[in-house]
């Protein structure tokens, strides 16, 4: 797609977030929480940021990458660039509900969709020979990556604040963990290994997720 | 008296008379000599680069057991057993493959003898013996060799067994180019994993050009892969190739690739065996109609058309060598309406004046202007 056309879209979203104040920080594409009916066929550690995991469906297959930014706003430029490595001229919106942005493949090309979500850029493929409708595990996918957990438990999160944000480390976590940063109204952003809060509250909430693990939170406030 | 080590790469710094720089993966760092060692126990594979050796190629071992400061003689020879010929026609075809199997994958190669000097111990220092193996010639081939020697000593005038040892080796025809190095970034010396699937689709070239066909044709016909227009193999954030993903795909189910993947697959793989390609993008395009990546050319719903924002494929060199190769698809080089005609196109004239070049069997509309540079991504 060409890159013109991309940032018509995406710039305006760049520029005016809807939500800006959700991090995802280590999160990798088979912990999703509620994984499509079908078998784990492959976890594949791309980078230290990128993870892609592959499910076989009773019929088809589905294939899901996730790419991790500092920010939002760098997200939204990777999903550009993932376009612009997209061969087909135009690759058309999908649903106004997904994502902060999201783009479909059209009819005549294999299902995908790419969308933003917090800091994650997400890719969800029908990856086999036979096509899978993708969009009901985007949609699925977007709303947990957006919820905050039911349950969860003090005392498992060491907080470092500092004035500008703060560092969050699990006391336990295993290679599937990942944490989960809420600040509504906020602009969160990596440097490093530490939350930065550009305006907004004063309290930032933390989550520690992973699979088969208990949850546990944290609430982070900004030293005066 | 036993073998104790074995060493390929002895100098690191050169490949004229032995073996190149590898690593096992993007992890494992540099496979460092001995390749073999009896304890700890290493076992870690080597490759040769043939058009780079110019002259007698040696490798270095170690010996301990033997004649306490005294010299005897070692040497080296094939440990497998030719095939024996049967009766029949049956038995014939059989040997034959057989003979030929162990020509292409096996030993075919022997350490000439060579005076080893022990000391007080009864162990030897590092020696260095001539290798005389016919793949290593200027008529050798890519390969994959399992290579198993059995060591012996001369003791008056009869060969003695006392030893057997075991290698992979791979044969490449040139020097890794870019993205692989010789010294640098450990994660861009030429991974085994990546030696193993070239040398698998690229078997028995002696040329370049046969080599860069080879891989083309490897990465256009596996059997799972299904085109689909996003990049699924590149690291956009570092613009960094996904090899290790791709030959994991390989080896699993069904997956998806688009032009930019194809490209990076026949570049990376190709340039590890000796090749000069690099990937290079034009565009915007409505192409004509043409087979889709691993398309059956008997079935009419595998000769598609597509408006593409760009396509990437190989070139020689760079855009002037207006010479390329696309894993992508297969052009329809038919004249006659409602017939197809697929060839993949290998080493083929990109834009001339004939109507047979790759411009004009692809493009229907469209500038097709070239999006330079070209590029030959690293490997991640």
């Amino acid at each position: 797609m060409l890159r013109d056309e991309s940032n018509k879209a995406i710039e305006p979203v760049i520029a005016n977030p809807k939500n800006a104040g959700l991090l995802i920080i280590g999160f990798k594409a088979w912990a999703a929480p509620q994984p499509p009916e079908g078998a784990l066929q492959a976890r594949e550690p791309l980078s230290t940021r990128r993870s892609r995991a592959v499910w076989d469906l009773q019929r088809g297959r589905v294939a899901l990458t996730v790419s991790e930014y500092s920010s939002l706003r760098e997200a939204l430029t990777g999903l550009g660039v993932e376009l612009e490595y997209n061969q087909l001229l135009e690759v058309p919106r999908g649903p106004e509900d997904l994502g902060e942005i999201s783009f479909v493949h059209p009819r005549e090309a294999p299902p995908a969709a790419f969308f933003v979500r917090g800091n994650l850029l997400l890719a969800v493929h029908s990856f086999g020979r036979e096509s899978v409708d993708v969009l009901p595990f985007a949609r699925q996918l977007d709303a947990d990556l957006q919820s905050r957990p039911s349950e969860a438990r003090d005392g498992g999160i060491d907080l470092d604040v500092d004035d500008r944000g703060f560092r969050a480390v699990p006391k336990w976590r295993g290679a599937d963990g990942y944490l989960k940063v809420f600040a509504p109204g906020a602009e969160l952003y990596l440097e490093g290994d530490a939350v930065r809060v550009s305006a907004g509250p004063e309290e930032v909430v933390v989550y520690s997720l992973e699979p088969g693990r208990e949850t546990y939170v944290a609430l982070a406030k900004r030293k005066p | 008296m036993q073998l104790e080590e074995v060493h390929f790469n002895h100098s690191p710094g050169t490949a004229t008379g032995d073996a190149i720089t590898i690593c096992r993966d993007k992890l494992s760092g540099a496979i460092v000599a001995p390749e073999w060692k009896r304890s700890p126990v290493k076992r870690e594979p080597a490759a040769y680069a043939r058009d780079a050796i110019t002259g007698p190629v040696t490798i270095k071992a170690k010996f301990s057991g033997g004649p306490k400061n005294a010299t005897r003689n070692v040497r080296a020879i094939d440990a497998t057993t030719p095939p024996a010929q049967k009766q029949g026609c049956a038995g014939f075809i059989t040997w034959l493959i057989e003979t030929l199997v162990r020509a292409i994958f096996g030993t075919n190669s022997e350490v000439v003898s060579t005076p080893v000097t022990f000391n007080g111990s009864g162990n030897s220092g590092l020696t260095s013996f001539q290798l005389n193996a016919p793949w290593l010639t200027s008529s050798g081939y890519v390969s994959k060799r399992n290579v198993v020697w059995r060591w012996q000593y001369d003791q008056n005038g009869t060969w003695t067994d006392f030893d057997t040892s075991d290698h992979t080796v791979y044969v490449s025809l040139g020097m890794p180019n870019a993205p692989w190095v010789q010294s640098g970034d450990a994660s861009q010396l030429p991974w085994a994993t990546a030696l193993d699937q070239a040398c698998s689709w690229a078997v028995l070239a002696q040329t370049a050009d046969d080599v860069a066909a080879r891989i083309t044709r490897g990465v256009n016909q596996v059997p799972n892969v299904t085109y689909t227009p996003s990049t699924l193999f590149v690291d956009f954030a570092t613009d960094s190739y996904e090899l290790q993903a791709y030959l994991s795909a390989l080896a699993g189910g069904a997956f998806q690739m688009n032009c930019t993947d194809c490209a990076d697959a026949v570049t990376t793989l190709s340039n590890l065996l000796g090749c000069t390609l690099a990937e290079g993008q034009f565009g915007p395009l409505n192409t004509k109609t043409f087979l889709t990546l691993s398309g059956d050319p008997s079935i009419p719903g595998d000769w598609v058309s597509w408006n593409w924002g760009y396509h990437e494929i190989c070139w020689q060199n760079d855009y002037a060598s207006n010479t390329v190769w696309d894993g992508c698809l297969q052009l329809d080089m038919s004249n006659v309406p409602g017939t197809h005609v697929a060839q993949l196109p290998v080493k083929m004239a990109f834009d001339t004046v004939s109507p047979d070049d790759y411009k004009s069997r692809l493009i229907a509309s469209g500038s097709g202007a070239l999006k330079p540079p070209v590029r030959r991504r690293p490997v991640v």
